[in-house]
């Protein structure tokens, strides 16, 4: 019986789907945080590859319309791995080992009718001594701050980091707090209304209570990230777009800003530019 | 926070410069458990890249020497048949100099303005500028070890070429923009068409040189092999300005080349234009310094422990072998001990040192200014002829290392009799109407050690110093041939197998790139 009557919604909805009227696919490329003429570069492990270079297919010609990075920091401890592979793989790592050999994860979702793709960084266990490379924190879209509800000490911490985040993260990027391990319900040390009040104070744009053991709010947070980024770059497109039609309309041919994404995007782009 | 060290591990890195990055990456990625230790609380060591706020830094890396009642306490720390060793401090880096510039156009000091506006720390100030060759080994290396993840890179898209007037008496340095692919010859303004004929025509003989082997490539350029490059070229009917531009621009990568290493080096030049864009050249955007973090990273992943802040006290040693190092009062036992130059004991003698002249200025407009911002080298060898290396490198906003209409013009050069880089960069400054706001000069001693010598312990790796050359090609085979010795049965960052983290929608597309 549920099934029957949930199957005209499903039907409506996807009526409502068909009948939409098609986006224009815009290409797939990671947003630049900012401005330039010429676009930078990232080089691909491809590089050598034997395949004429139209013929390669990379993760990021795909069909999605933004891409973005997203970094975790905050205390050896605090659930950080746990967060991202909960998320990405559905799974809750057993053991309590330090973070080793991983590097980025990658999770598409949808933000109204777009594909998003998150790349999540984690820390690969810089953070032990408080020695995470400036380089981790450039070109963020979003840095999520977690810290573990039933340990004092990492919310003590968050000042530090805040510290490195101001230093080496871009000035516009999204900032987000967590305090994660709510399934740890007796054990809590930082109520949710401090971290709240962190939040607030130190101008964060999002706070959440996480817990990756039992799932809550893991997808939320996720979901909010990509919902935010995908709503402030809507707007700095319209703005690019307003920008690009500016400078062709004057002499300059640069393209506007252009972020090298790879090999095979670049050759394209500079074959066409070169004439 | 502060969790205990190890007790032990197969190999201890200690500074963070790149060299050592690459070589702690390496051993990290070949399965050995690594300690990474800097006593800065910054990465890249006498490599890395500074903002305006943090520069002072780089004067305060002077370590006093230990006293004998820490001596005594360290040796607690000792068996019987050890001994201890204290880390020797080398002047790298020596001579700084730090100075703002007043000028009169400013009514408010430009340190003030920086200060109010919040941008001192967009300024990335590199010890050691270089840049990448697009078809280089260090673009190799990265792209194969996959650490290319955590950089991007910008075109260095202008080359200059200095050349002067010889009749006039106080001679002008004009700085030509040199082409560097067809569409770019094609389009110059400073080749007259027959220059633009030689010039593809040299191209075209590049493109069939490089087919041959090497034998048969040194017997087409006949007797003139081993003669300067500039004769073989005057015979091929190149004019002088051009040979100018082909010896000092597209042959940048070969100082004082002969015929042979002179067409090497254009051909490499020649192999690498277009492979990311009509520039040759690429340059890590937030400068150098990102290299050595980014090498440090892939360690990271690999499960090598990272630790700043923590210098090293002495290191023990047992026979002809150091056994551990003690840091923060922990011993920890090593089999293998990575270093840099600068912390080879006071006691082992140097082999010799090359002295590199190291200029860094600040200015708000551009050594030739065009409408659009240029990442630029110029090569000043034919200013300075008889000493082996002269450059300017003009990197700002486009970079990220100086803010909006800010520059950064590094010089480099080797020591000689000769004008120095300095005076060459402040004549060519003065003669484009730019003035420098802020400056830094400072020596830096490319130090080489006997690898054989017996003081420095035989389970020692010297990484390699730093240099002044203006790609990575050396530091990258010397780490690669230093790695290869020291662990003859490992792989020196071996190629990257994806690994199961990817998620499937990329295991779909490499499938499917493969079946195309």
């Amino acid at each position: 019986m549920l099934f029957h009557f949930m199957s005209p919604l499903a039907l409506s909805n996807s009526y409502f789907l068909a009948f939409r009227p098609r986006e224009e696919k815009s290409q797939p490329r990671l947003s630049t945080p900012r401005f330039s003429s010429q676009r930078t570069l990232f080089l691909t492990e491809n590089n050598q590859k034997k395949l004429p270079f139209f013929q390669a297919r990379h993760h990021w010609m795909e069909d999605y319309k933004y891409l973005f990075k997203v970094v975790l920091v905050g205390n050896a401890g605090v659930g950080k791995t746990c967060l991202v592979r909960k998320f990405t793989q559905g799974i809750f790592p057993p053991g309590q080992s330090a973070t080793i050999g991983v590097d980025f994860m990658i999770k598409t979702v949808k933000v109204g009718n777009d594909k998003i793709k998150l790349q999540i960084w984690d820390t690969a266990g810089q953070e032990r001594f408080r020695s995470i490379t400036q380089s981790y924190y450039r070109s963020a879209h979003a840095i999520v701050l977690v810290y573990d509800v039933s340990c004092q000490p990492s919310f003590d911490c968050l000042p530090e980091w805040l510290g490195e985040i101001e230093s080496y993260a871009n000035r516009r990027v999204l900032k987000i707090l967590v305090g994660n391990k709510v399934d740890k319900g007796d054990e809590r040390e930082v109520p949710e209304r401090i971290g709240r009040d962190f939040s607030d104070v130190n101008h964060f744009d999002y706070f959440l209570e996480t817990s990756a053991l039992d799932a809550t709010n893991v997808d939320q947070l996720f979901e909010q990230v990509a919902t935010r980024l995908t709503n402030d770059m809507k707007i700095t497109d319209e703005r690019v777009h307003q920008y690009r039609a500016d400078a062709t309309n004057s002499s300059s041919n640069q393209g506007g800003p252009i972020k090298l994404i790879d090999r095979a995007q670049t050759q394209l782009n500079s074959c066409c530019s070169r004439q | 926070m502060d969790e205990k060290l190890p007790e032990s591990v197969d190999v201890v890195v200690l500074g963070t410069g790149l060299p050592e990055a690459i070589l702690a990456s390496a051993c990290a990625r070949a399965g050995l458990s690594v300690l990474h230790l800097d006593r800065n609380e910054y990465y890249g060591s006498d490599w890395s890249s500074f903002t305006m706020t943090m520069i002072h830094e780089v004067e305060e890396n002077k370590v006093p020497k230990l006293s004998e009642e820490e001596v005594s306490k360290l040796s607690a720390h000792l068996s019987e048949s050890e001994k201890l060793v204290e880390l020797g401090n080398r002047e790298i880096i020596e001579n700084i100099q730090r100075t703002w510039i007043p000028r009169e156009s400013d009514d408010v000091p430009m340190k003030e303005k920086l200060e109010k506006m919040g941008q001192m720390r967009r300024f990335s100030i590199d010890l050691v500028p270089k840049i990448l060759v697009s078809k280089g080994n260090m673009v190799q290396t990265l792209c194969d070890s996959q650490v290319s993840h955590y950089a991007e890179f910008k075109l260095v898209n202008r080359q200059l070429c200095p050349t002067q007037d010889k009749n006039s008496e106080n001679p002008k340095i004009l700085l030509n923009p040199v082409p560097c692919s067809k569409g770019e010859i094609f389009q110059s303004n400073v080749l007259s068409i027959l220059e633009k004929r030689a010039l593809m025509k040299f191209i075209t003989f590049c493109t069939q040189w490089s087919t041959k082997p090497t034998e048969e490539g040194r017997e087409l350029l006949g007797e003139y092999s081993d003669r300067p490059f500039s004769e073989f070229l005057a015979q091929m009917g190149v004019t002088e300005t051009l040979q100018s531009f082909i010896i000092n621009t597209i042959g940048i990568l070969q100082p004082n080349p002969t015929a042979m290493s002179g067409m090497l080096a254009s051909c490499e030049f020649m192999d690498s234009v277009g492979h990311f864009g009509p520039s040759p050249f690429l340059f890590p955007l937030y400068g150098c310094g990102e290299l050595s973090q980014c090498f440090c990273r892939l360690a990271a992943v690999f499960g090598s422990l990272y630790c700043l802040g923590r210098p090293v006290q002495a290191m023990v040693k047992e026979n002809d072998r150091i056994t551990a190092i003690i840091a923060n009062n922990e011993r920890i036992n090593c089999r293998h001990v990575v270093m840099s130059p600068r912390f080879v004991p006071e006691d082992v003698p140097i082999q010799n040192v090359q002295k590199i002249e190291r200029v860094v200025f600040a200015t708000d407009k551009s050594i030739k200014e065009v409408e659009k911002e240029h990442l630029t080298l110029l090569n000043l060898a034919s200013l300075r002829p008889n000493s082996t290396i002269s450059r300017l490198i003009e990197i700002g906003f486009e970079a990220c290392t100086a803010p909006k209409g800010h520059f950064l013009v590094h010089a480099t050069g080797t020591q000689g009799d000769e004008k120095s880089v300095e005076s060459l960069a402040e004549q060519i400054f003065e003669e484009s109407q730019v003035s420098p706001y802020w400056k830094m000069s400072f020596t830096a001693n490319s130090m080489k050690f006997d690898p054989e010598g017996a003081e420095l312990g035989s389970n020692v790796v010297v990484a390699p110093p730093v240099d002044a050359n203006i790609h990575y090609s050396s530091v990258i085979e010397e780490c690669r041939k230093l790695f290869c010795s020291t662990w003859p049965d490992l792989d020196f960052l071996p190629r990257a197998i994806k690994n199961e983290e990817d998620d499937s929608e990329e295991k779909e597309a490499s499938e499917s790139s493969e079946t195309a």
